[in-house]
């Protein structure tokens, strides 16, 4: 079934906007009125039809706009994606896993033709068709990892598995929440984690640690993190923060719903084949508070949520300056009643 | 559970006196994944006493999609295992076969690589000189066997290392001696070992001897589950009992039984299918590389891949 | 981001130094001088040949004086001592232990070189001492500010004042430094020293 693509921005005049269908189906990441961080890992294997956990690797109204905002934010600052070297095989591995995936899975936009080696790659939403050598990267005009992620939606690390750890060695972020690639690329798993707060006190990074190097193969999970964003911005990383810091003070009430977005991103990982390292995909999705709140459940549960948001917690994501205008904001529809747990809207 | 795919054995190749060469097939004629060297498939192989799942290192090009080739020695004191399949596997024959997993990995920032193959142990030690040689890397093989005609896949080993491969024939006398393979070494260089029990330890204690560091020396055996007296176990959650015989691991009752415990390696070396122990009437015996000392005397946890107890009845979580 | 960051699991802890009696040879590569750590280590040397190698003239003559080294070498500066360290590291063999003892900037760089040789940190132990000035990597720029003993640190590379994080990269051996004034122009907290 096709998808009907948006043309919007995601900086400057911020264009962006969810249909009707788009706020519907997103990720709302609270099943209950209180957050607290927890391993939350659960088996990556399809969903309900229309959802974002249905495919392996989730396509949207949105993707043409995403991957051109990519392209400006690397055109800005190549640093944004790197590869140490000794990932090559892991790099293949992952445009096998997003071709493959998307070519079965939207059928409509992306094609994939092998012949042994010789691969023939389509791609009609961004108008790409791309004949080359799987394994031979002088066959294609950026390095595999660079290459196939330029056209999906999400941030993307590579993690090679060794000395009973996990260590992150690739990584295409554009998208993130906050933190840098280039100073983070090559750390493990513990230290790349570093800067959560309460965590690592209770264990959570020690328990998914162990969970993930045993991942198998053909058996990917998947987990929600969240944050909020002012502006649907993608590039908040902390290279550009002197162009996106002072929108944290932009806020108004007046402007509370339009302006304040939910952040949510849809983490899934996969084992490689051949290098043995995992796929670490980071899925971004961003909903203004003002179209969550359309639907009651989601609106009461994110007030009370973010009402009773621990202080650090609220600092590590940065939202200390604008979150008791969203919460005053959102109180005014919270008639404190009961709500069932759940993440659905209705 | 772990995720299998429907094979078929698509060919029997004889490579030596009680040792074959086994071409597994999607049942569906369709691609295999792809998979890293050190990587081992496991079998769920149709006795008649019930189903026994055995892992064997795939040996083949990953690149090969339309086929997976192991070789498999008939063991000695085989509980039935590669008897079967030495005697009763035929062409044709459909196998249940979980998907790669690989606890044997290559380091991608060793600079060079020393691969020492005993025996059937040659089996991952060829798909990491084929891994290797594809990523023009430095490495050196070393292949110990009983005698000429046991030196499987020689050819194909040569061939991958470029002539760089050292036999030691028992039959002749030559036996590998540690102390000068890992003497003399530069910095950056991983060493490797699949084969017997008594040829790994004597690797791991001359390597430490001579300072190398556990993050540079690997090694892989598959443990056969060792026998011994029947006994049962309970399944504390749902009450049920489970009976062990004497030549069945733990694991391989539950999953007759009709429940799916995880697990990965089946040779006690991963860990995955740790379970906890709620109550025990009989003496444990551990029989597994996982746990701790502290964790195997807290009478608390046990592998049931290769683990037992001496009779009586012990209780699960499970 | 925020300025009160409480600890960070990223920024390294160093045990107390000691050799590692698991090696057969060991590589003692000193940046900053430690008269009572160099004493105590050198009084109970380890089983094994022992190479010296600093970067302080006072502790290569501790060094020099306590024989309990095979080969005791001295580099002019900090420059040259990592060159040296490079030479020794690649005529090594495995069985080896590197201790690298001198502030952050010093012994991480140290460490890097030694990665390059295939070390893992099962070989290597590192300790801080002398002082606690820190790398500060741009996270804007780049450009790596060295030397940093304050909280706050104007980059060298795009001259905005930075805050020191205590997120630390092994692999760039620095701590980050980001805007402290993106969200608020002109607004900055007090300068302190913080790392002396």
């Amino acid at each position: 079934m096709a998808i009907a693509f948006h043309d919007e921005t995601f900086r400057d005049d911020y264009t962006y906007r969810n249909s009707d269908e788009g706020v519907k189906r997103f990720p709302f990441p609270f099943g209950q009125d209180e957050y607290m961080y927890s391993v939350n890992i659960e088996p990556h294997a399809g969903g309900k039809p229309g959802s974002v956990y249905e495919h392996a690797f989730d396509i949207d109204e949105h993707y043409v706009s995403e991957c051109r905002d990519r392209a400006i934010t690397l055109e800005r600052d190549p640093g944004r994606c790197e590869s140490l070297p000794h990932m090559i095989d892991a790099e293949w591995d992952v445009l096998e896993l997003i071709m493959s995936s998307l070519a079965r899975d939207y059928p409509d936009h992306f094609r994939l033709r092998q012949d042994g080696t010789h691969w023939h790659w389509t791609n009609l939403p961004l108008g790409i068709e791309q004949s080359f050598v799987f394994g031979d990267a002088a066959t294609l005009p950026y390095p595999p990892f660079e290459y196939i992620t330029r056209q999906t939606q999400g941030d993307f690390v590579i993690l090679d598995q060794r000395d009973g750890d996990l260590w992150a060695d690739s990584g295409m972020i554009t998208q993130q929440a906050d933190w840098s690639l280039t100073f983070d690329v090559g750390m493990s798993f513990k230290e790349w984690h570093g800067p959560v707060p309460r965590a690592h006190e209770i264990g959570v990074f020690d328990r998914a640690l162990k969970y993930l190097l045993m991942l198998q193969l053909g058996k990917p999970v998947r987990r929600l993190n969240w944050t909020m964003t002012v502006n649907p911005r993608l590039d908040t990383a902390p290279e550009t923060y002197p162009e996106w810091g002072q929108d944290r003070a932009s806020v108004t009430p007046e402007n509370v719903g339009k302006k304040v977005h939910l952040r949510v991103e849809l983490q899934t990982l996969f084992r490689l084949p051949r290098s043995n390292g995992v796929l670490f995909s980071i899925r971004g999705y961003l909903a203004s508070v003002g179209d969550l709140a359309r639907y009651p459940r989601w609106g009461k549960r994110l007030h009370r949520v973010l009402r009773d948001l621990p202080q650090d917690l609220a600092e590590y994501k940065g939202l200390v300056r604008y979150k008791p205008m969203v919460v005053e904001w959102l109180s005014r529809m919270d008639d404190g009643a009961p709500v069932e747990p759940g993440t659905h809207p209705e | 559970m772990n995720a299998e795919i429907g094979m078929v054995l698509s060919r029997v190749i004889e490579l030596a006196p009680g040792i074959r060469e086994f071409w597994l097939a999607r049942e569906d004629g369709g691609d295999l994944p792809a998979y890293s060297g050190g990587s081992h498939i496991v079998l769920s192989l149709p006795l008649p006493g019930g189903v026994r799942r055995n892992p064997y290192s795939l040996v083949g090009d990953p690149g090969d999609r339309k086929k997976w080739r192991i070789a498999v020695r008939r063991q000695e004191q085989s509980r039935g295992g590669s008897a079967w399949l030495h005697e009763h596997a035929r062409e044709g024959q459909p196998i249940r076969v979980s998907m790669p997993a690989n606890l044997f990995p290559m380091s991608r920032l060793a600079r060079h690589h020393i691969l020492v193959a005993g025996g059937i142990g040659v089996t991952p030690i060829v798909s990491h000189a084929r891994e290797l040689a594809r990523l023009g890397q430095h490495f050196e093989v070393h292949y110990a066997h009983r005698a000429p005609e046991f030196g499987v896949l020689l050819d194909e080993l040569r061939q991958l290392a470029g002539g760089d491969v050292h036999c030691y024939v028992a039959s002749r006398n030559q036996v590998i001696d540690f102390r000068e393979l890992l003497g003399g070494r530069p910095l950056g260089t991983h060493a490797y070992l699949c084969g017997p029990q008594g040829m790994v330890e004597d690797f791991h204690k001359t390597a430490r001897d001579m300072g190398w560091p556990d993050t540079h020396v690997h090694s892989e055996r598959f443990l056969a589950p060792p026998p011994g007296e029947a006994f049962t176990v309970k399944l504390a959650r749902s009450g049920r009992e489970v009976a062990v015989a004497g030549d069945q691991s733990m694991l391989e009752a539950l999953e007759a039984a009709g429940t799916e415990p995880p697990f990965l390696c089946r040779g006690g070396a991963c860990g995955q299918c740790e379970t906890q122990v709620v109550a025990c009437d009989s003496k444990f015996q551990h029989n597994d590389l996982f746990l701790s000392q502290a964790e195997r005397d807290s009478g608390r946890k046990i592998m049931p891949c290769v683990s037992r107890i001496a009779g009586g009845c012990i209780t699960i979580d499970l | 981001m925020s300025a009160a960051a409480p600890s960070i699991k990223s920024q390294p802890v160093y045990h107390a130094l000691e050799w590692d009696a698991a090696g057969v040879r060991h590589l003692l590569f000193v940046a900053s001088d430690d008269p009572p750590l160099l004493d105590r280590l050198l009084a109970a040397p380890p089983r094994g040949e022992l190479t010296a190698l600093s970067t302080d003239a006072a502790a290569g003559e501790r060094l020099q004086s306590s024989g309990a080294a095979a080969h005791t070498l001295v580099a002019d500066g900090l420059a040259r001592g990592l060159e040296t360290l490079g030479l020794l590291l690649r005529d090594s063999e495995m069985g080896l232990r590197l201790y690298l003892v001198g502030c952050e900037d010093a012994i991480w760089q140290a460490a890097g070189i030694a990665s390059g040789y295939g070390m893992s940190s099962a070989e290597i132990r590192l300790f801080q001492t002398g002082t606690k000035a820190r790398p500060v990597f741009c996270v804007h720029c780049r450009a790596m500010t060295r030397g940093v003993r304050t909280n706050l640190v104007d980059c060298s590379g795009c001259g905005r004042t930075l805050f020191v994080r205590d997120h630390f990269s092994r692999r760039l051996g620095a701590y980050m430094g980001f805007q402290i004034d993106a969200e608020e122009p002109g607004v900055k907290p007090p300068v302190e020293l913080a790392y002396p």
